[in-house]
């Protein structure tokens, strides 16, 4: 495998070299002119996928690559759109309020929608398929985000009424989740599934390729597009030379150390797109809060202390992410970013202390659990490896089968002790707190003061108070480590150079409605 | 005499069928074995161990892997090889889907790797321990040592992403587009002939050595006929039927080998779908593959057994005296 792994990396040096000769004469025929770029109409983008896409129904979603075709296909009460950041937006419905006590919440329809089919979209289609992706005999994952709501009900052909448990001041953001479909055409979702997106499929074999065209019924701008073909490239590295042959404009989730290839590709054929702002994806270091040695809070503050976040975000991710001087969930940049008791800067010094203080000695041997599918995480694991034999601790990295890796923490509660697993979650912020709230996270750490704060903050309709007990729960999180933060970062999209338009949204799914070439 | 052939062909199916009763079993108990299960991959944040429980209840997975294993090989015995945990499509319609890249790249592959190997072996004994000789080992020394996933990138850097003479992955349909088609043939089929054209040739060569001894070659060199004539109306005959059986087995084995090769020239075959499979722990798929490749490696070396038969009148009397 390693000497396979050496031949690969040869292979590779030897395609740069065939790209820089290319780029050389490209250069040169092209003479300089403008690279502006005016925006083309039309076109096909062909998309390599990570992973297959195995089937259509937005309600039976397993696989990211699904959710990821959301946007181009279906619509929700609500939206996140690139304009408007955090803040989420109308879509299927207008605008909306909430009761005074935020439990119960009226969303007024936008009129005129209509199915691909050219059918009108109803209030009924709406309250039928919330209930339909709530029903547990759906196993929608999503639906935890909507188990609160208590009944949808259609006032009117313009309105939908949710009722809902208890208070909720997220719900707007939740249901956007929750997409709309054409109950009446469920027997045929997998070949021609009735949309209202700006896109409608016009080809699709399971786990293969999936095409989609305009939609020429889409109540809004038409996209600039005509076609977007996702190609399923399961291999990294076919990815990679397909985005280098141009057989691809774009790739989803290309592994990190081919993304500082691409970003300092002599050619400048490429670009890689990140979120602009708060990026979704938390790159962890997962223990077993129950487990020695990491029961002891010292020595998940000496692993901290231990971890160089600076020279991780560097070198693994070639400056693509963020993290604050506290161990926050939330990514600097973002409005609900707070707390800032507890600090750390990397300290080998302070780190040993700790390790002393939690019986963890000299000579200490602990475990990093990662597995090949993450790449970034195994050159993460090297670089703390080095800085802990510095302090007399060995790390021992062990790289398992994706599976294997996951059985070991997951799903809660599992016991791991002395194992620091790597892991990443992604969550559209303020939610990604509620991921560590008691019995949830797979690292048994169970607070209810940290449960309080996160809940009152998401029932909470003021955004002040809001704020306010999101920073609380953020402040015992950096004081308790419960997990390392390590940074804040999203999944990456390599386009080609003629792509603009693709951005990543606050949920970490790469969006490709919007995209154009340009000439 | 007939009567003989036919108890063979029996016999043959019989141990066939324990075989593929075994197989199914070891398929099945290591596939339960090995950590993960359908709803590892697919669970997410916040999944729970309950919600883990319902779902593979509604998947029949938390049964005794007896009633399992009963239950999948009833369904079998009825032609029904279940179906994809995620896209819900049968087993029998992913693999059909499947097949035709997997069956077209291994039939062109073991056409160009005999038409390889054949005259090379017959180039290396005609002046045996010569220059040429010496060049052909040299080659299939490479060829054996070189692992086709690493050839096939070398070859995709150099011919897709350098020169741009054929495209670095996909498959084209071959009713649809038969140009595409040969295109995207032209790299993996390469990739695959060199490391099976390699052993056969090697094989070949052996078989074509063994014969020399023997009195019939000595008779023929007798007669006074040229040493080539002799090579190709004496020896090679001989010399091929030992190397038919071995590329049955060659054959068997690609369609494990060809699994990398299809992974990185993103063909739609049944390797792809396969690791797919291991991956996602879609077990009655990777269940279904697995049954399917045996079948086709047992038809293979069956089809290459009786073939033998037919033209070789040696092994007639012995398999009917057995």
């Amino acid at each position: 495998m390693k000497g396979l792994r050496l031949l690969t990396v040869l292979a590779v040096l030897l395609l740069v070299a065939t790209g820089c000769q290319q780029s050389g004469q490209q250069d040169e025929s092209a003479g300089g002119a403008g690279t502006e770029g005016r925006a083309a109409q039309g076109g096909t983008l062909t998309v390599a996928a990570p992973e297959g896409i195995p089937q259509l129904d937005p309600h039976k979603i397993v696989f990211n690559i699904e959710t990821a075709l959301y946007p181009l296909l279906w619509n929700g009460l609500t939206q996140y759109t690139q304009d408007g950041g955090a803040e989420v937006q109308p879509d299927l419905a207008e605008s909306w309020e909430a009761s005074e006590d935020a439990t119960t919440w009226t969303f007024h329809l936008r009129s005129g929608v209509k199915f691909a089919d050219g059918k009108d979209l109803s209030a009924e289609d709406i309250v039928a398929s919330i209930e339909r992706a709530k029903s547990p005999r759906i196993g929608l994952y999503l639906a935890t985000y909507i188990q609160n709501i208590k009944s949808v009900k259609a006032v009117n052909d313009e309105t939908v009424r949710i009722d809902l448990d208890g208070p909720s001041a997220t719900f707007p953001a939740d249901i956007s989740r929750i997409k709309i479909v054409d109950l009446e055409s469920l027997e045929t979702i997998n070949e021609t599934p009735n949309s209202t997106g700006p896109f409608k499929v016009k080809e699709f074999v399971p786990d293969d390729h999936l095409v989609v065209v305009r939609n020429d019924n889409y109540y809004g701008e038409a996209p600039s597009l005509d076609e977007i073909k996702f190609v399923a490239t399961l291999d990294p590295a076919a990815g990679v030379t397909g985005m280098r042959s141009g057989d691809f404009d774009a790739m989803w989730r290309a592994p990190w150390n081919d993304i500082a290839q691409f970003q300092s590709d002599p050619s400048g054929d490429f670009d890689v797109v990140v979120a602009e702002q708060s990026p979704p994806t938390a790159v962890t270091l997962q223990f077993d809060d129950q487990s020695p040695p990491f029961d002891k809070i010292e020595a998940r503050q000496a692993m901290m202390y231990a971890v160089d976040r600076q020279k991780i975000l560097e070198a693994v991710y070639s400056g693509n992410g963020q993290f604050g001087q506290t161990n926050s969930l939330i990514a600097p940049d973002d409005p609900f970013f707070g707390g800032d008791s507890a600090q750390y800067e990397f300290d080998l010094d302070r780190a040993k202390e700790l390790f002393a203080e939690a019986g963890v000695e000299e000579g200490t041997t602990l475990t990093y659990w990662t597995t090949g599918a993450y790449p970034d995480h195994i050159q993460m694991g090297q670089l703390l490896q080095e800085d802990l034999a510095k302090i007399g601790i060995e790390l021992q990295i062990q790289e398992n089968e994706v599976n294997t890796w996951a059985e070991k923490f997951y799903p809660p509660p599992k016991t791991y002790p002395g194992l620091v697993v790597p892991n990443l979650q992604t969550f559209s912020s303020p939610q990604i707190l509620g991921f560590w709230k008691s019995d949830v996270a797979e690292t048994n750490w169970g607070n209810e003061t940290y449960d309080k704060y996160v809940n009152q903050g998401d029932s909470e309709l003021d955004e002040t108070a809001r704020k306010e007990a999101y920073s609380n729960a953020q402040d015992l999180f950096s004081e308790e480590v419960p997990a390392i933060v390590v940074l804040k970062t999203s999944n990456p999209v390599v386009v080609s150079d003629k792509v603009q338009g693709v951005w990543i949204d606050v949920e970490g799914y790469a969006r490709f409605a919007d995209a154009n070439f340009s000439e | 005499m007939t009567g003989g052939l036919v108890r063979f062909i029996f016999w043959r199916i019989g141990s066939s069928a324990v075989l593929l009763v075994m197989v199914s079993i070891l398929v099945f108990v290591v596939l339960r074995i090995i950590p993960g299960d359908p709803t590892t991959l697919s669970a997410r944040p916040g999944f729970t161990q309950q919600q883990r429980d319902l779902r593979l209840n509604e998947l029949g997975l938390n049964k005794p892997v007896i009633v399992q294993y009963l239950t999948w090989a009833g369904d079998l015995f009825r032609g029904d090889f279940g179906k994809s945990y995620f896209s819900g499509y049968s087993t029998t319609e992913l693999v059909a889907r499947r097949l035709p890249a997997t069956l077209e790249l291994t039939l062109i592959s073991i056409i160009v790797s005999l038409l390889i190997a054949v005259p090379s072996a017959l180039l290396s004994v005609r002046r045996l321990h010569g220059p040429l000789d010496g060049m052909m080992s040299g080659f299939a020394a490479i060829g054996m040592a070189m692992p086709p996933y690493w050839l096939g990138v070398i070859l995709v850097v150099i011919f897709a992403v350098g020169l741009g003479w054929f495209p670095a992955r996909g498959y084209e349909p071959l009713l649809t587009d038969p140009l595409g088609n040969l295109q995207s043939m032209v790299l993996p089929a390469t990739t695959v002939s060199a490391s099976i054209a390699a052993p056969i040739y090697r094989f070949l060569r052996a078989a074509l050595l063994e014969t020399f001894p023997l009195d019939y070659i000595r008779t023929a060199r007798g007669k006074g006929l040229m040493w080539s004539t002799v090579l190709r109306r004496h020896s090679l005959p001989n010399a091929l039927l030992p190397t038919l059986n071995f590329v049955g087995l060659v054959v068997g084995s690609l369609l494990g080998g060809v699994v990398a090769i299809e992974y990185v020239f993103g063909l739609p075959g049944l390797g792809a779908l396969a690791i797919d499979a291991v991956n996602k722990r879609d077990y009655s798929v990777l269940q279904g593959v697995v049954m399917l490749a045996v079948v086709g490696f047992l038809l293979a070396s069956f089809i290459v057994d009786l073939i033998s038969l037919l033209i070789d009148p040696r092994l007639r009397v012995k398999a009917t005296s057995r």
